[in-house]
């Protein structure tokens, strides 16, 4: 029984005094019921039983005090360890604990109040009362405190002033602490310092708020922006798309959702597609020109620019080009066609032979035709970029230069032609020649071209090159990035796949604290610790990354600068590869993220809590037995079915275990339930046991959780957005209006731009953000201000091409409104396709200025033979502006009669496939004017296939003036004709009277002559017996003049007659001939040694008897000239030159001087007196004439006393 | 006279040629009768007895004439043509003795069917041989047709 009421009595008792009291009863009443009893068993003597009771009496007294001596010195150790375990949890806590009485003034706080509002505990009196509580908070602190008076227990927020002025938020849980009577006697407040907690909230709250801006932001660009958006998953399937990208293939929202896009690839995009999938797949990103099929199957022309989102999200971005590649194929096709009228023009012309010059201002030759090369005797290439004066006389240049000055400042116009006539120029040989120039001048750019027309057209010459002007904007682009990434407002680092360093901006100098120098050609590794404060093992980073960089796209690490100080960096790195795919260079960008991740860290960190407060505070000892709890500690114990002394849930225990005993400050988070319990653990080793300081942190983490995902949703959201808008190759802006007091816009100012703008515009983000547009691009146009502001107002989309005067360059920009007042843009540097397109143009311009300054109508027909090109030459033709005449049937300028038979002969044409050829050389062809006037005409046609459209082009010139010219010279020829007939009877009635007179010469004149000879030889012969001898000679030289006279009169008769005898050729054996003429020449000379050398001579064609006389004349001067040779020599011979067979005879004779050779051949001429040759000075004027009848040639070469060759062809 | 005894007609109206011509024939001893008829109508008269000729007799023909082709009054070719041309005088030999060398004087004459064609050389040598081999062949050696 007493066993049991002990038992009872630990079991009730929980205080060591109560124990001791209820032991020392026990053993009171146990002596006094046992000892009496004893006594009378063991002592039978009353004397010592009377003594011993005295003994019983002191021994219960000693008893007594010996208990009362161990209930005093228990009570003592009790209270002095109870205070430890207090003052060890007090002060411990992070969490200031302060007691005040009822009307709030101190009674105790512990160190953490004092550090907290950073005092020392001797400034008490400084820290008393509510002289620190912020004056808007005090109020309510005092309400609180009657509050607290009534419900035992509450929280408040205030704040309080530190000791170096800054206001700091307080949140503190308050208690009502009640005496033995149950009267509340004081308060205990358990205060949390949370300002860290609310910067870092508002803190938070802000970069929130800002990043929902920016992600909402960056939405609506993509919802409103012209590009399409597109994610797609790893099969390629759409997930999300935006509102353009559906617009742009013609498919709802909806419908699009789940489309395969390699599906909607055009045939012709079907390679280049697989491979922009392959690219993006393995490579992460990839950009391509491809043709997509729409939903109603319209091609779409777009650029697709791919990224790697994660690892089954990619997102594409299109921008719909299809404008940009008609717009490219129809100027290609319209160069083209022009190419097509050129070669047809120059084809034409050719024939012509009119040479083309094109100079410029300084008058070097850019353009030379062929029939310029022709013409200068000199080919273009070494002419292009010469002066055009070396085809100028000297005597001229300075009147040529004058003269193109003049034209240069008259002013006028494009294609306005001015002649100049009798102008001299020169070939390449230096040959003059007199020309008939047109010029016309052109301004192409701020160019000024002269074009010369030397009487035709042909040739363009094809402009400068695109090639070059492609390089140059390269050469112009490469430097600003250059000066972009020196200047960029990130670490930009250029390494080898080895992990040298190949580049290193000045950001990242200045972040690293290296020179450029100093890091070039090392390792990468120096600026990457081996472990980072986390205990991350970035020994193998380097590596890793050149080994799968996609994984590394995005990475944030640790690096370590030269001075040993960490900084924590967000990297992107771009693999550079070579054409095997293989990793040559990592480009990486990186910005300092230090401070942020130190904020981070410092949300972590918890503050600790003392035991009496409201949050949970258990106490395990080494052997993970539950030892204590406080009452909130005590709500979680029935969830885990727990009481003191059991062992704590594993969780507990595995912090608590041995090893962890060593740490301090350890937090660990217990999810329990529901509830979420953040626990410092605080291990007091000499006691052995750990204390655990707990804290719902459910509500908190909740949010927390809630928030991290939102947060993360969030920032994947906005990361894939500026992904887009940072990797995208058009520039992007958005901008606010500016507007003066009357709310006209009268500026704008730049809010956010992209690196691509930076690249395009040249101009950093920094240099851009926030200015004004007027003082970065001053003069701008107001006309374009004016359309931005419509778009920033109306919100209606504006699409425009334009060139802007400051930074020189053209730009295609889409304006759209994100949200009212604002606009962006995106816009793309189009200066090279503009250039390229100005060059074409320039060529157009130049080509359209030939094609106007052409003599010629130049008109170009569709297929339904409607006039799509009118050149200035047919307006006048045809007396009718192109205005007019464009898009009229050409059947307007023909004449009704001809008009079935045109159109049957175009279609005969069309079919035949022929390109070019003349019109109107079986019959004649007219046109018509506008003013009903037909006219003659001479026509060529050609046909070329434009962009599936066939078009003909007719040439045309007005042969009026030369019909008529033909007509006149029909005409005179029919005068011509009827005074050669006139003629030709008085030259037949001329000659007959010279025949007359030859007749009577030869009738008449010899009658007198043989009388003379008749009558003096009767003398002689009959009468001499008569006569003297003197008498005899003159009557003998009578007979000799008389007989003179008679051979004179007949060679003169020979001769005349030649002219009038026809001809008889026939083919001769000269060989023949000649020997016959010898044989009888040599009849009379056969006294005389000749030496006679006759070469083999060709057959030749000829009237045989004259050819006689030629070979007997010649022959006979060769015999009469070497009669005083000795030997004389005759050599008659023949030679071949340019397929004519030259005849000689040579001979040793007498010569004559070559100086009279003129007179060789005129009629009586002699070159030897007549005592020292006979002769009548006919032979060799008869043989001239005769050879002159044969078309032949006659000449001669001498010298005196050395013989003569006369040489004569036929 | 005798109309037979005439066997030469010179027509020849040049006077020196006549002297010549007949001094040529008597050096050659032709010594037949020559009549010399100064112009073409005085030998037509001769021949056809149409004018103030002293020879009327159509039979009484020469053995051959020689006649000039320029001639005043009706040419040498024009009384060629008409001797030729009639049956009577037909036959008479005709020699044409001139000084033309002219192709077409050559070829007319022998189409109007001259029988011989000579040219008077200056050279008077020449001439007197020529005269006599003209009389030896027309006069001596040629036989005329018997009509």
């Amino acid at each position: 029984m007493k066993s049991t009421a002990i038992r009872s009595l630990l079991a009730a008792s929980r205080s060591s005094a109560v124990r001791i009291v209820a032991i020392y009863l026990a053993i009171s009443v146990a002596w006094i019921l046992i000892s009496d009893k004893l006594l009378h068993l063991l002592v039978r003597d009353p004397v010592t039983r009377e003594t011993v009771s005295i003994l019983k009496g002191w021994g219960f007294v000693m008893v007594t005090a010996l208990l009362l001596y161990e209930l005093i010195r228990r009570d003592m150790a009790a209270l002095h360890t109870s205070e430890e375990k207090y003052r060890t949890l007090v002060e411990a806590a992070d969490d200031a604990i302060l007691l005040t009485d009822l009307q709030g003034r101190r009674l105790f706080a512990n160190s953490a109040y004092y550090t907290g509002l950073g005092y020392a505990r001797s400034e008490d009196e400084t820290a008393s009362g509510f002289s620190i509580v912020h004056p808007d908070d005090a109020p309510a602190i005092q309400d609180k405190l009657r509050e607290l008076q009534e419900q035992g227990r509450l929280t408040t927020e205030y704040r309080v002033r530190h000791k170096h002025g800054q206001w700091l938020y307080r949140f503190a849980k308050s208690t009502l602490i009640h005496d033995a009577d149950q009267k509340p006697t004081a308060i205990l407040a358990i205060i949390r310092d949370v300002t860290e907690h609310k910067r870092m909230e508002s803190q938070r709250e802000a970069a929130l708020e800002a990043l929902r801006d920016s992600e909402a932001r960056f939405r609506s660009y993509i919802e409103y922006a012209p590009l399409g958006v597109l994610i797609t998953d790893q099969a390629h399937h759409c997930v999300e798309v935006n509102f353009a990208a559906a617009k742009m293939l013609g498919y709802t929202r909806a419908e699009i959702i789940n489309l395969s896009i390699p599906d909607t690839l055009a045939e012709e995009s079907l390679d280049t597609g697989r491979l922009h999938f392959q690219i993006l797949m393995q490579l992460g990103s990839a950009t391509s020109e491809l043709q997509l099929r729409c939903k109603d199957g319209t091609p779409l022309w777009v650029v697709a620019h791919a990224l790697r989102l994660t690892d089954d999200r990619f997102m594409t971005y299109l921008q719909d080009i299809t404008q940009r590649k008609q717009a490219e194929s129809h100027k290609e096709a319209a160069l083209e066609a022009l190419r097509h009228n050129e070669a047809r023009l120059s084809g034409i012309i050719s024939s012509t032979l009119d040479a083309i010059l094109s100079v410029d201002e300084d008058q070097r030759i850019l353009l030379f035709n062929t029939a310029a090369e022709q013409m200068f005797r000199c080919s273009a290439a070494d002419t292009i970029g010469q002066p055009l004066e070396r085809f100028i006389p000297e005597r001229h240049r300075a009147v040529h230069r004058w003269r193109l000055r003049q034209f240069g400042e008259s002013g006028v116009t494009t294609h306005s032609v001015q002649r100049w006539t009798a102008l001299s120029v020169m070939r390449a040989d230096g040959e003059e020649f007199p020309i008939e120039a047109a010029i016309s001048q052109l301004q192409i750019g701020d160019q000024k071209l002269f074009t010369l027309i030397l009487r035709d057209l042909t040739d363009q010459q094809r402009a400068k090159s695109q090639r070059e002007a492609a390089l140059e904007a390269l050469r112009e682009s490469e430097s600003r990035y250059r000066e972009l990434v020196q200047n960029a407002n990130s670490a930009i680092i250029r390494w080898k796949s080895d992990g040298r360093i190949l580049f290193f901006n000045e950001y990242a100098q200045a972040l690293f604290g290296y020179e450029a120098d100093e890091v070039i050609g090392q390792g990468v590794n120096i600026l990457v610790p081996e472990q980072d404060s986390t205990g991350g093992d970035l020994t193998a980073l380097v590596q890793d990354i050149v080994e799968h960089p996609e994984r590394f796209v995005n990475n944030v690490n640790e690096n370590v600068c030269r001075d040993g100080r960490r900084v924590w960096m967000a990297w992107t790195n771009r693999p550079l590869r070579d054409e095997n795919g293989q990793v040559t260079e990592i480009l990486a960008v990186g910005i300092d993220i230090t401070e942020r991740k130190r904020a981070e860290d410092a949300l972590q960190s918890l503050a600790k809590f003392p035991a009496e407060n409201p949050n949970p505070v258990l106490r395990i000892d080494r052997d993970g037995r539950l030892l204590y709890t406080n009452e909130a500690g005590q709500v979680l114990l029935p969830d885990w079915q727990l009481a003191e002394g059991q062992a704590a849930p594993a969780v507990l225990q595995a912090v608590v275990g041995k090893t962890l005993l060593e740490q301090t400050g350890q937090i660990i988070d217990t999810e329990h339930q529901h509830r979420i319990i953040s626990f410092v653990v605080a291990p007091v080793v000499e006691a052995g046991y750990t204390n655990l300081y707990g804290r719902d942190i459910t509500a908190q983490k909740r949010t927390e959780l809630q928030e991290k995902a939102a947060l993360e949703a969030l920032r994947e959201s906005e990361a894939q957005y500026r992904a887009l808008f940072d990797n995208m190759t058009e520039g992007f802006f958005q901008a606010e209006l500016i507007e003066d007091d009357a709310g006209q816009a009268v500026d704008f100012r730049f809010l956010d731009v992209n690196p691509a703008h930076a690249r395009i515009i040249g101009l950093p983000p920094e240099a851009v953000l926030g200015k004004p547009a007027s003082e970065l691009f001053p003069g701008l146009e107001e006309s374009w201000l004016e359309a931005v502001a419509q778009v920033a107002r109306t919100g209606k989309p504006l699409v425009v091409e334009g060139y802007v005067q400051v930074t020189g360059r053209y730009y295609a920009n889409s304006y759209f409104s994100p949200r009212p007042g604002q606009f962006a843009s995106i816009f793309s540097d189009i200066t090279e396709r503009k250039r390229a397109e100005e060059v074409s143009l320039a060529s157009e311009a130049r080509l359209a200025a030939v094609i106007d300054s052409a003599m010629d109508a130049i008109i170009t027909l569709d297929s339904q033979q409607r006039m799509i090109m009118f050149n200035a030459a047919a307006e006048k033709m045809f007396r009718c502006l192109a205005a007019e005449a464009l898009g009229q049937s050409i059947d307007h300028f023909i004449p009704e009669r001809f008009r079935s038979a045109h159109q049957g002969h175009i279609r005969y044409f069309d079919k035949t496939g022929i390109t070019t050829r003349s019109m109107g050389q079986l019959r004649p062809i007219f046109g018509l004017r506008a003013d009903g006037e037909e006219f003659p005409i001479e026509a060529s046609i050609s046909q070329i296939v434009v962009g599936g459209q066939k078009l003909f082009t007719v040439i045309l010139r007005d042969i009026t003036a030369r019909k008529q010219a033909e007509e006149e010279i029909r005409q005179l020829n029919a005068e011509l004709e009827q005074r050669v007939i006139d003629r030709t009877a008085q030259l037949a009635a001329a000659n007959q009277e010279l025949e007359a007179f030859a007749y009577s010469i030869s009738h008449d004149l010899r009658a007198p002559l043989r009388a003379m000879d008749g009558f003096s030889r009767i003398l002689l012969e009959e009468h001499a017996p008569h006569l003297e001898q003197e008498a005899q000679r003159y009557l003998q030289m009578v007979r000799t003049n008389a007989q003179h006279m008679a051979r004179l009169i007949d060679d003169l008769l020979t001769f005349s007659r030649l002219g009038r005898q026809p001809l008889t050729r026939q083919w001769i054996d000269v060989n023949q001939l000649v020997q016959q003429v010898l044989d009888e020449l040599r009849r009379e000379e056969a006294d005389r040694p000749i030496e006679l050398i006759v070469a083999d001579l060709p057959a030749c064609q000829a009237d045989p008897a004259l050819l006689k006389q030629v070979w007997i004349n010649l022959l006979l001067n060769a015999f009469k000239y070497t009669r005083r040779c000795e030997p004389a020599r005759i050599e008659i011979g023949s030679r071949q030159t340019d397929g004519q067979s030259i005849y000689f005879v040579q001979d040793n004779g007498a010569g004559f001087d070559m100086q009279y050779v003129d007179k060789l051949f005129g009629v009586f001429q002699r070159l030897h007196r007549a005592e020292d040759y006979e002769g009548t000075g006919v032979g060799l004027a008869i043989v001239k004439r005769i050879i002159e009848r044969h078309a032949g040639r006659i000449w001669a070469e001498a010298v005196v006393d050395q013989g003569a060759t006369f040489y004569f062809t036929l | 006279m005798s109309n037979h005894s005439v066997e030469i007609l010179l027509v020849e109206d040049n006077p020196n040629d006549v002297e010549l011509t007949l001094h040529a024939l008597k050096k050659n001893n032709i010594s037949n009768r020559v009549h010399v008829a100064r112009d073409g109508a005085e030998a037509l008269d001769f021949l056809f007895g149409t004018g103030s000729s002293p020879v009327h007799n159509v039979d009484n023909v020469p053995k051959i004439i020689l006649l000039d082709l320029k001639l005043p009054k009706v040419d040498g070719l024009e009384v060629l043509k008409r001797v030729k041309g009639d049956p009577h005088t037909r036959l008479i030999p005709i020699v044409m003795l001139t000084s033309s060398r002219e192709e077409r004087d050559v070829i007319t004459s022998y189409n109007l069917g001259v029988n011989s064609y000579i040219v008077k050389p200056v050279d008077f040598q020449q001439f007197t041989e020529v005269v006599r081999e003209l009389g030896l062949y027309w006069l001596l050696l040629n036989q005329p047709p018997q009509v």
